[in-house]
């Protein structure tokens, strides 16, 4: 048992090298996550909610339910149509914690964090150069 | 190992993190399988109850709304959660019967087997209830967030 007191596991390079390998790897399915919350036209408000809360909670299952929330209050039903992509791509990133932490618990909720950081962030750059495309288009037009 | 060590450690935040987030989940999911759905009103004391006092307000809350709430889908509702927290001896599909798992398999209660006699069997049963009781008071907040979250999700 690893005892809460004890401080965070330090990621080792390999890890973290590892953890690049995988972000770099799922980056296509992330563009697609960022063009998705584009497509339906969420503000860019609700975008910062969803990367404030992946940058400051210390739990994982608090991402998939701030998602899971939104869909479920909102009635324009934006997150809704998004929500499932999202949710499958963060339990990919949940397993992939899970293969490179082996037993560890303390490693795996650390690596689930910081794979959920780096994935929220190709996810909301996309979403930003996406949404601002289609803006300039619209004005163009 | 003591059950507070485990109370404490990481890997309680892993277990609330993903096996009770599966519970939950899937206890959503039967929910919505076999009953009409509720209004979110009625899911919304459930975080409050809990942060009040706990198991015991939940507690009655439960019961209160199962005997007094006069809308019947509501009823089936809290009488679900009922089973789903508190029923003893546990159904499968409880809450309580995933903790009971999860303790049982860290080894952190009494073995029935081992006992001498009947006083002896009651007296396990005691202990491993207020250990389970315990841990469920822990996990309850976490859970309830699963919980409801899936269910705004799965109605919206």
């Amino acid at each position: 048992m690893t005892d809460l007191k004890s401080s965070i596991p330090l990621l080792t390079p390999t890890i973290l090298q590892q953890v690049d390998q995988f972000l770099e790897s799922i980056y296509p399915k992330s563009i697609k996550a960022g063009q998705a919350l584009a497509d339906v036209r969420l503000k860019n408000t609700q975008i910062r909610g969803l990367e404030n809360i992946v940058t400051s909670t210390s739990r994982f299952s608090e991402i998939l339910n701030f998602i899971k929330n939104q869909a479920g209050k909102e009635r324009k039903r934006q997150w809704a149509e998004v929500a499932p992509v999202l949710l499958e791509q963060l339990e990919t990133l949940e397993q992939q914690a899970h293969q490179m932490s082996g037993e560890d618990a303390a490693l795996c909720l650390e690596i689930k964090m910081r794979l959920a950081r780096g994935w929220a962030r190709q996810v909301v750059s996309h979403y930003l150069y996406s949404a601002e495309s289609k803006e300039e288009t619209r004005h163009d037009a | 190992m003591t059950l507070d060590d485990f109370i404490l450690s990481t890997e309680f935040i892993l277990f609330q993190d993903e096996k009770l987030r599966r519970h939950a989940c899937q206890a959503v999911e039967q929910f919505n399988n076999n009953y009409e759905p509720v209004d979110k009103s009625q899911l919304h004391s459930i975080p409050s109850a809990i942060q009040a006092s706990g198991l015991t307000a939940l507690k009655k809350l439960a019961e209160n709304q199962k005997q007094k709430n006069t809308n019947i889908k509501n009823k089936k509702f809290w009488e679900f959660i009922y089973e789903l927290i508190f029923k003893i001896p546990e159904p499968e599909f409880s809450m309580r019967k995933c903790i009971r798992n999860e303790l049982e398999q860290l080894h952190l209660l009494l073995d029935e087997r081992s006992a001498d006699g009947n006083v002896e069997v009651k007296r396990i049963r005691k202990e491993n209830k207020a250990k389970i009781e315990k841990t469920i008071n822990h996990a309850l907040p976490i859970y309830f967030e699963h919980f409801n979250c899936h269910y705004f999700y799965r109605t919206g």
